[in-house]
């Protein structure tokens, strides 16, 4: 009895093991973009991190007496620098990820529209920042302009 | 309850290949449910080896004699609590443990795994599916713990007698963890380097890592010398057996690798260095299994020994050639952010730091393998003894705990002679005057003094530190001194933790040389009513009493210890036979107090109810001891997380109201 119920666990463990490796082959549902944007969000993070925390320790050594007036300035400037590289880096990397998207986007909607025949998609460019708009949205999705807008004012 | 560990290690070996496989092909062909199948795999691996370490506990339990390794290791009078340790008494249990702990590990790490990670994740995770793949195939082709009898014997064989000891239920798993933990900033290193990732992305899992296996290895170690000192009866806690060896040398590295990535996190340096370090240390791990488990010659771990020992060498030679030979091929993409500004900086006190560490590291290698070699060409095995690592070793130490005073006084990047001399005024004076009052004392070993002078200046220049910033915060911000060193150190927290081993390291260093240079010793056979005195003690030896037990006959005499005609305490050392095994154990007694320890054990009991005995005075060992808990803390507050600033500031950025809200 006992060897059966060993058996019968075992055999549940291997049925429950094969049912956990197979669902994501066989659903639909991907991943790839939410995750694309959030590894676009995080681009950057750790090497500022790591310049926040120079910077934190220079003031730190700063404070100690062990860092000197000169070399306090010249290092904090460098770690400026490195920082306002690291932000733009980093600005890029996201613009081009939410150019991406909105191209995947536009792409899928165009697909959905040849496969329904139904009448062109209401997308445009956005009269703000030119990036792709659906003309039923309440903003753009990538400057919040209405889509009504029609430019920055300058004054 | 065995053949359902049988089977579910038989599940978990099918998973974690195919999670190794999965992880790769999906990978490589850009099928992304192939790769999240292949994650859902490492989660079940750890699943079946729970269903696997269950079985095993129940099997022991249950004293389910049928199976092999509960027969071996356990018997009806062993103690329920003493289950934990039979567990990895012997290969076939150890090896489950570490399968289980790599797969606990690996899954933790796939769940957890960092946006910047999860590109190159596939690859990580199929290394460290590999490894698990090496230790249940052994275990299912070679070390089965679940492998049956022919027959059920009415009893076992027993526990070990010297496993019966508290810090075995500490000591081995430390240690076995560390060393495989070991192989998660590797996996990590190596998966990045296949992916074609040669920056800093793997930098901040490898630390924190890293960190966790070091505080593993040193807690294990350090808990071993405790056993060492207490069980084997010898009053010493290190041998520079081959296996205690194995397990410092990953830590050697490890400790180099934890201060050479804290230069590439800061500065963006040292990124091939830290590549090949972690690689060594890894090396360095597999080392340490294949001596621990592959039991290749013999130590005090002999009831460890196997003859799994080419399987393990096998093993060790592919972590160490095929981590090679990606580096090799990804050198090109390999290139630093920065260069070392001057010599006179953190970053260079980091790489001696890191030089001194590796030539302790290959300086024991060497002795441990000498015996290996001598073996192979000479056919007489040559054993290289402990005046050889004391010479060789000695003078290293000493040049790391000089660089452990010197580092952390130096800022980053760089300073000038005169900053340096300014920085060392303080803590050198300090130790300057601790050395002076030594030799006033009449101390005139040279390493000795020396030593003290360097442990001086590394606790004067902590604790100056400590005083200068808590003293900032105080007059910055009106905050008391105490909350203001708090707070120091809770917002530089990889630094001061740091700083906090730094403190143990110093307390090991006290116990090391107090033992080594000032210790004595005395053997002696005592009659009931005897006296002796060794230094200021005077020891009168009562009388032994025989206490029989199930499985033993415990010895135990009494002594009572006498300064200046005063009572101070009763010491009780005893000597257990076990009859099963034939052999007996020894229970040291030790009055121990910051100064010195007095360490009592009966190394012979004779017919005539005379007493052999050894007693030593070893001074300062207090302070190894104590040095443990201290380790752990200044590890916890070094691994500790601090908030993001970056995210902090991100975040600030973002307007509340646009922000996600989870689904």
């Amino acid at each position: 009895m006992l060897d059966a119920i060993i058996v019968l666990i075992g055999a549940l463990l291997a049925i429950f093991s094969v049912a956990v490796l197979t669902y994501p082959l066989v659903r639909s549902r991907s991943r790839g973009q939410p995750e694309m944007l959030e590894a676009a969000g995080e681009e950057g993070l750790s090497e500022l991190d790591s310049i926040y925390e120079s910077i934190r320790t220079l003031q730190l050594e700063y404070g100690l007496g062990k860092v000197g007036e000169d070399m306090y300035r010249q290092h904090m400037n460098d770690y400026r620098l490195r920082a306002a590289t690291a932000l733009r880096r980093r600005d890029e990397k996201q613009t081009d990820a939410a150019l991406l998207l909105e191209q995947q986007v536009l792409l899928a909607r165009a697909a959905i529209v040849d496969a329904d025949g139904s009448p062109a998609d209401s997308s445009g460019p956005c009269p703000s920042c030119g990036g792709a708009l659906d003309q039923n949205a309440a903003e753009c999705p990538k400057c919040a302009a209405k889509p009504g807008f029609s430019g920055p004012d300058l004054q | 309850m065995s053949d359902l560990g049988a089977i579910s290690l038989w599940i978990a070996l099918v998973l974690a290949g195919y999670a190794a496989v999965g992880s790769v092909v999906g990978k490589v062909r850009n099928v992304p449910a192939l790769v999240e199948s292949s994650r859902r795999a490492v989660y079940l691996v750890l699943l079946a080896l729970v269903v696997a370490t269950l079985s095993l506990v129940a099997s022991f339990i249950t004293n389910d004699f049928e199976v092999a390794y509960v027969a071996l290791h356990s018997d009806l009078a062993m103690p329920a609590r003493f289950t934990w340790v039979a567990f990895y008494a012997g290969n076939e249990g150890s090896l489950l443990y570490i399968a289980f702990v790599l797969a606990a590990v690996s899954a933790l790490v796939v769940w957890r795994v960092q946006p910047s990670l999860r590109d190159t994740m596939p690859y990580t995770t199929a290394i460290l599916m590999v490894i698990v793949v090496f230790f249940l195939a052994v275990m299912g082709f070679m070390a089965n713990p679940f492998d049956k009898l022919p027959f059920v014997p009415p009893d076992g064989e027993g526990i070990n007698p010297l496993l019966t000891h508290l810090g075995m239920f500490f000591h081995p798993p430390a240690l076995m963890a560390g060393l495989v933990f070991t192989a998660v900033p590797f996996s990590f290193s190596l998966g990045s380097l296949i992916g074609g990732k040669t920056g800093d992305e793997w930098v901040d899992a490898g630390r924190v890592w890293g960190l966790v296996a070091w505080g593993l290895l040193a807690s294990g170690l350090l808990l071993g010398s405790w056993w060492a000192y207490t069980i084997l009866g010898w009053g010493g806690f290190w041998f520079w057996d081959p296996v205690e060896n194995a397990a410092l040398m990953p830590f050697l590295g490890l400790t180099a690798f934890i201060h050479s990535i804290m230069v590439q996190k800061r500065r963006g340096m040292f990124r091939m260095w830290n590549i090949l370090l972690i690689n060594v240390a890894f090396g360095l791990a597999l080392y340490g299994m294949f001596m621990n488990r592959g039991g290749p010659v013999p130590s005090v771990h002999s009831f460890g020994a196997s003859s799994l020992g080419w399987t393990f060498l096998i093993f060790l030679g592919v972590g160490v050639v095929v981590p090679l030979i990606v580096f090799f091929w990804r050198y090109p993409l390999i290139k630093s952010a920065q260069r070392l500004d001057s010599m006179i900086s953190r970053e260079a006190a980091f790489l001696v730091n890191n030089l001194l560490l590796l030539a302790v590291a290959f300086v024991t290698l060497w002795g441990s393998v000498y015996p290996l070699i001598s073996r192979l060409f000479t056919g007489n095995e040559i054993t290289v003894a402990r005046p050889f690592y004391d010479q060789v070793n000695g003078p290293l130490f000493l040049g790391l705990l000089f660089v452990m005073g010197v580092g952390p006084l130096l800022p980053w990047r760089r300073t000038t002679p005169a900053g340096v001399g300014k920085a060392l005024l303080r803590p050198g004076s300090f130790a300057l005057a601790v050395v002076v009052v030594l030799l006033a004392l009449g101390l005139r070993q040279p390493y000795a003094l020396i030593a003290f002078g360097l442990g001086a200046m590394v606790t004067a220049g902590i604790f100056l530190e400590w005083y200068r910033g808590a003293r900032s915060r105080h007059r910055s911000m009106g905050e008391n001194y105490l909350l203001a060193w708090l707070r120091l150190i809770g917002a530089n927290r990889p630094r001061y933790g740091g700083y906090i081993v730094h403190l143990a390291v110093v307390m090991v260093a006290l116990g090391i040389v107090g033992s080594s240079f000032f210790g004595t010793q005395r053997d002696v056979v005592l009659a009931p009513g005897d006296s002796f005195t060794i230094e200021d003690y005077e020891l009168r030896f009562m009388g032994t009493v025989e206490v029989p037990h199930s499985n033993r006959t415990e010895f135990v005499s009494t002594i009572e210890v006498y300064r200046d005609g005063r009572l101070l305490e009763i010491l009780y050392p005893r000597r257990d036979f076990y009859p099963a095994f034939n052999m007996a154990a020894t229970r040291a007694a030790i009055r121990s107090t910051p100064v010195e320890d007095l360490y009592v054990v009966p190394s012979e009991n004779l017919a005539d109810g005379k007493v052999g005995f050894r007693f030593l005075v070893n001074p300062l060992m207090w302070w190894m001891w104590v040095a443990g808990p201290v380790l752990v803390l200044g590890t916890l507050v070094a691994l500790w997380p601090q908030p993001s600033p970056a995210r902090a500031r991100v975040a600030a950025r973002i307007p509340a109201g646009s922000r996600a809200s989870p689904a």
